[in-house]
């Protein structure tokens, strides 16, 4: 048996972002971006490992809007296009750097990888990102957790206790929809825990969810094993705590991996480097410069000239950095296995974006670690969370204690002066549909769409995603926009619900295409 | 009236905007090389953010003598960032719709090139009607609540609805915040001791207050003193704050000593040889996140904000759009960016320690001829625009020598013309 264990978690999520009023519409790049760089090259390594034999074991949290944002057909045909829109400008790159072999050599790289991409994609898996999550997850390779419906930043909106349980009983309906199964456990929007939510995970299900360090550290009474091995609630959920090591090891803006000079940087694209006349075909609205995912160089250096980009390089080093990775981890279970009477678990939770998107080798990394985890070594094992419950299943009593992962630990990014306007308005509408839920208690018809359609723009103004928008500062205005519409449309309805009048079904229906979150939504679940 | 995408009107920078236009060189870093490593540049705002707080900082009480009343009273004009009223609701949505000009991006937005604005982002045609509208100032109800923003800061906003509005024209005093210590009280409004007041400015709607101690609830009413001096409670607020014990696990148990490991404890917080949990107190509360601290190293919100396009429109992008974690500290940056506290939070006057500079050379071979005409560049097609112009940009490294020549042949084939010209890349 192993010294210890290795608990991967990789967190996807992106906003429910959808705009069929628009043809081309900027940030449905978001998820386009995500699925190239991320989620495709993640089923990558999946398929790969699985071809050379490795076991590997892992979890991750596929969210709601993203799971419903990669089923949706109008997407996935904008997806299709947007590829066709990279193709074409990868083949002008090739005519531009034909002359220069370095540059020529990464444009056929790019070229290469999305017309692959649209193969894996298009024909392969014929548009469903979802089913290759799925076929891994019945191997038992991959674990998928759940998340609250729209990722709402739940110590915010505690203020009405059934918009907390609206919030995780859609998110559990919609899991077992894309999954076909219910889910075990939760990772909670953004890590926010607050003391009493186990008893609202409790009702709905879910047996374990996460917090970030000083959520067991700090909690009652203080954990005999660290964050090494879960504690269990009293309401019955068990709780997981992040291990600070290994994350400050991939996170670190200092000493993290990411950062090597021989990785590709992030923040050279074509896309703000090349004439806005030669782009012109690949933007959105004539001007606009984007990101096109065409990097050419690497990080290089701090205060240098920038270099061509070495694939070479850059997978080696992912390499090199997966050896010490796991070297590194071993070490950790050696030291702890000392202090406990079971194999420690060391779990590393990460937003899934980070690897290929902004740590472009990141997938690579993965690749790496669980060859040399498997391959390697025998002294740690990866494990998904359900897995070690299984084994381990009679762990400490604990309170665990009020935190997130955000900047600070608390709630600060979610609750400051950019931001906080939003809570009157976001709880006064739980209020309010709670009020309408409770008059109609079994609404049909007309009715019922228009209470089912509020609950939807309740959900979609409650994405955490808003708040810390307008804390970081950039795509303000986009999160403002959303967070008003979206609560605009539902005061909207909730004034011709609570005065009985007629709902004008062609406005609703409008609203019901756009916003189409959540087929199976369920207004009752705020009763 | 429908309120218009803030982006349509933003100015952001481009920061290729001078060199597209000019030349085959580049100017010399129209972004930072350093932008890898955002916690050097964002730290220090982060470290001025915090010892506002501080210094601004209520005084400690002592412990909680239960029927203690502790007087706060928080002037915004000199208190700490935090304890200060949140402007009144409809400028605060304002501020945040507000097109952010570089000039209200002070501390990251000048090095980039120009100025420019964004173009023009319609709405699609096919919107649905019941998006558009405002949102209303108020509600109608009485109604005071809490959101605990970390174990010591609550925020804290109301509203009264108009009909005790109208019953209040005679009061004298002001409003305030009234907290009351509810540890282990089922409140009724009378039983339990006041734990803090805070007297606000005259139309804020909300409010950030620290809490006494942690380990209490607290509950909140707002409202006046009245002439007779009687407190007058017109909303209260649910309890915040959290007791131990509160869920059924005693922290008193025989385990609380025994069991901890300090070695575990140790490795699970990142503490030194030494330390105890009270530094890790200290630090949570020093939000150390560059180097020693564990907290602020962790993701939040997704890499996602890095998908967003419009966040590369200028180097602004460098610090803000990293993963939250890796910008964790830069996130202090972006904190004064609102200007609502801008002199409190100014980032330190210091001079950057590392100068540096870095230059690079692309080149752009340009002319036109007839737009039927045939075009080779290097013995290879070249394709030309509708009027004629042809247009193509290379990368330049050092070393690169390139012999570009053009030819162009009539439609006819019977008419030639040639262009010879080279360049050489090389660096002194």
């Amino acid at each position: 048996m192993a010294k210890g264990y290795l608990a991967l978690l990789l967190h996807a999520h992106l906003p429910f972002v959808r705009h069929p009023e628009n043809a081309r519409h900027l940030e449905e790049d978001w998820l386009f971006e995500a699925i190239t760089e991320t989620y495709i090259p993640l089923l990558d390594v999946f398929n790969r490992l699985d071809s050379e034999g490795v076991k590997f074991r892992l979890a991750m949290s596929i969210t709601p809007p993203l799971a419903e944002m990669l089923s949706d057909p109008l997407l996935r045909a904008r997806y299709v296009e947007h590829l066709d829109h990279l193709i074409a400008l990868s083949e002008k790159e090739l005519r531009r750097t034909q002359f220069v072999p370095k540059f020529h050599n990464l444009a056929r790289m790019y070229h290469d990888k999305f017309t692959w991409c649209k193969r894996f994609f298009d024909e392969w898996y014929g548009r469903d990102l979802l089913s290759g999550f799925r076929h891994w997850q019945d191997r038992g390779c991959l674990e998928i957790v759940n998340c609250n419906a729209t990722h709402g930043f739940l110590p915010a909106l505690k203020q009405n206790p059934a918009a907390v349980r609206a919030q995780l009983r859609q998110g559990v309906r919609t899991h077992k929809r894309h999954f076909g199964r219910n889910p075990n456990g939760i990772w909670l929007a953004e890590c926010g825990y607050y003391e009493g939510l186990e008893r609202d995970l409790s009702s709905v299900g879910l047996g374990y969810f996460f917090t970030d360090t000083h959520g067991i550290l700090f909690g009652q009474p203080p954990p005999r094993f660290g964050v090494y091995a879960p504690t269990i609630t009293a309401a019955g959920p068990a709780c997981f705590a992040r291990d600070p090591e290994s994350s400050r090891a991939v996170w670190s803006a200092e000493t993290g991996y990411p950062g090597d000079y021989n990785y590709r940087e992030f923040y050279r694209d074509i896309g703000f480097d090349l004439d806005e006349e030669y782009l012109k075909d690949f933007q959105h609205i004539p001007g606009l410069r984007t990101n096109t995912g065409i990097k050419y160089y690497r990080i290089t250096g701090k205060g240098v000239a920038q270099e061509p980009y070495n694939p070479q390089w850059a997978f080696e080093t992912a390499a090199r950095h997966a050896g010490d990775f796991v070297d590194n981890r071993r070490k950790q279970v050696d030291w702890l296995s000392r202090f406990m009477d079971r194999p420690p678990l060391v779990l590393s939770p990460y937003d899934a974006e980070l690897y290929g998107h902004w740590w472009y080798e990141g997938p690579e990394f993965l690749y790496f670690v669980f060859k040399k985890i498997h391959f390697d070594q025998g002294d740690l094992e990866t494990i998904t969370p359900s897995e070690y419950l299984e084994r381990h299943p009679v762990n400490q009593r604990q309170q665990p204690a009020f935190s997130t992962w955000g900047h600070l630990g608390y709630g600060e990014v979610w609750v400051n002066q950019l931001n906080d306007w939003i809570y009157p308005h976001l709880h006064a509408a739980a209020d309010r549909m709670v009020e309408v839920a409770r008059k109609y208690p079994d609404a049909w018809g007309d009715y019922r769409r228009a209470l089912n359609q509020m609950a939807r723009e309740l959900y979609l103004a409650q994405s955490s995603d808003w708040a810390f928008i307008m804390r970081t500062g950039t795509s303000v205005e986009y999160a403002v926009q959303r967070t008003k519409e979206h609560l605009v449309a539902f005061n909207r309805l909730y004034d011709l619900v609570m005065a009985g009048t007629d709902i004008p079904v062609p406005e609703l229906e409008a609203l019901e295409k756009r916003d189409n979150i959540f087929a199976d939504v369920e207004y009752k679940d705020f009763l | 009236m429908a309120p218009i995408p803030a982006s349509s009107r933003t100015a952001k920078t481009d920061k290729k905007g001078a060199s597209a236009k000019a030349a085959t060189a580049k100017p010399a870093s129209s972004k930072p090389v350093a932008a890898k490593l955002p916690a050097k540049s964002g730290a220090k705002p982060a470290a001025v953010t915090e010892s506002v707080r501080k210094t601004g900082s209520v005084k400690s009480a002592p412990r909680p003598a239960a029927a203690k009343t502790k007087s706060v009273t928080a002037k915004p004009a000199t208190a700490q960032a935090d304890q200060r009223p949140a402007k009144p609701e409809a400028k605060a949505s304002k501020r945040v719709d507000r097109p952010k000009s570089s000039a209200g991006v002070p501390s990251v937005e000048p090095k980039a090139g120009l100025v420019r604005k964004t173009p023009e982002r319609k709405k699609g045609a096919g919107r649905p009607a019941m998006l558009e509208g405002e949102l209303p100032q108020e509600y109608g109800v009485d109604r005071l609540v809490a959101i605990a923003r970390d174990p010591d800061w609550t925020h804290l906003y109301w509203e009264l609805s108009p009909e005790t509005r109208q019953k209040l024209s005679t009061v004298d005093g002001g409003f305030r915040l009234r907290g009351f210590d509810t540890t282990g009280v089922l409140f009724d409004g009378s039983n339990a001791p006041v734990a803090l007041d805070v007297e606000l400015a005259p139309y804020a709607r909300s409010w950030y207050v620290k809490l006494p101690y942690q380990g209490r609830v607290y509950t909140f009413e707002y409202g006046t003193v009245t002439r007779d001096g009687e407190w007058r409670g017109l909303a209260r607020s649910q309890p915040v704050g959290f007791e131990p014990g509160m869920l059924g696990l005693s922290p008193d148990s025989e385990e609380w000593i025994s069991i901890a490991s300090d070695e575990l404890f140790r490795a699970a917080s990142g503490l030194g040889e030494g330390e105890g949990i009270q530094d890790l107190i200290r630090r949570l509360r020093e939000r150390s996140t560059s180097s020693g601290g564990f907290l602020g190293s962790s993701g939040s919100g997704a890499g996602m904000m890095g998908l967003a396009p419009s966040s590369f429109q200028g180097s602004s992008g460098l610090l803000t759009t990293l993963p939250s974690s890796w910008s964790s500290s830069s996130m202090g940056s972006v904190s004064h960016i609102a200007g609502f506290s801008s002199e409190m939070l100014q980032p330190p006057k210091e001079k950057a320690k590392d100068f540096w500079l870095w230059v690079e050379t692309e080149l752009i071979l340009y002319g036109a001829t007839e737009p039927d005409a045939q075009v080779t560049l290097m013995g290879k097609p070249l394709q030309l625009n509708p009027d004629g112009t042809f247009r193509v940009h290379f990368p330049f490294p050092n070393g690169t020598e390139l012999h570009m020549d053009v030819r162009a042949v009539d439609k006819t084939g019977e008419m030639e013309r040639t262009a010879r010209p080279a360049a050489k890349r090389w660096t002194n």
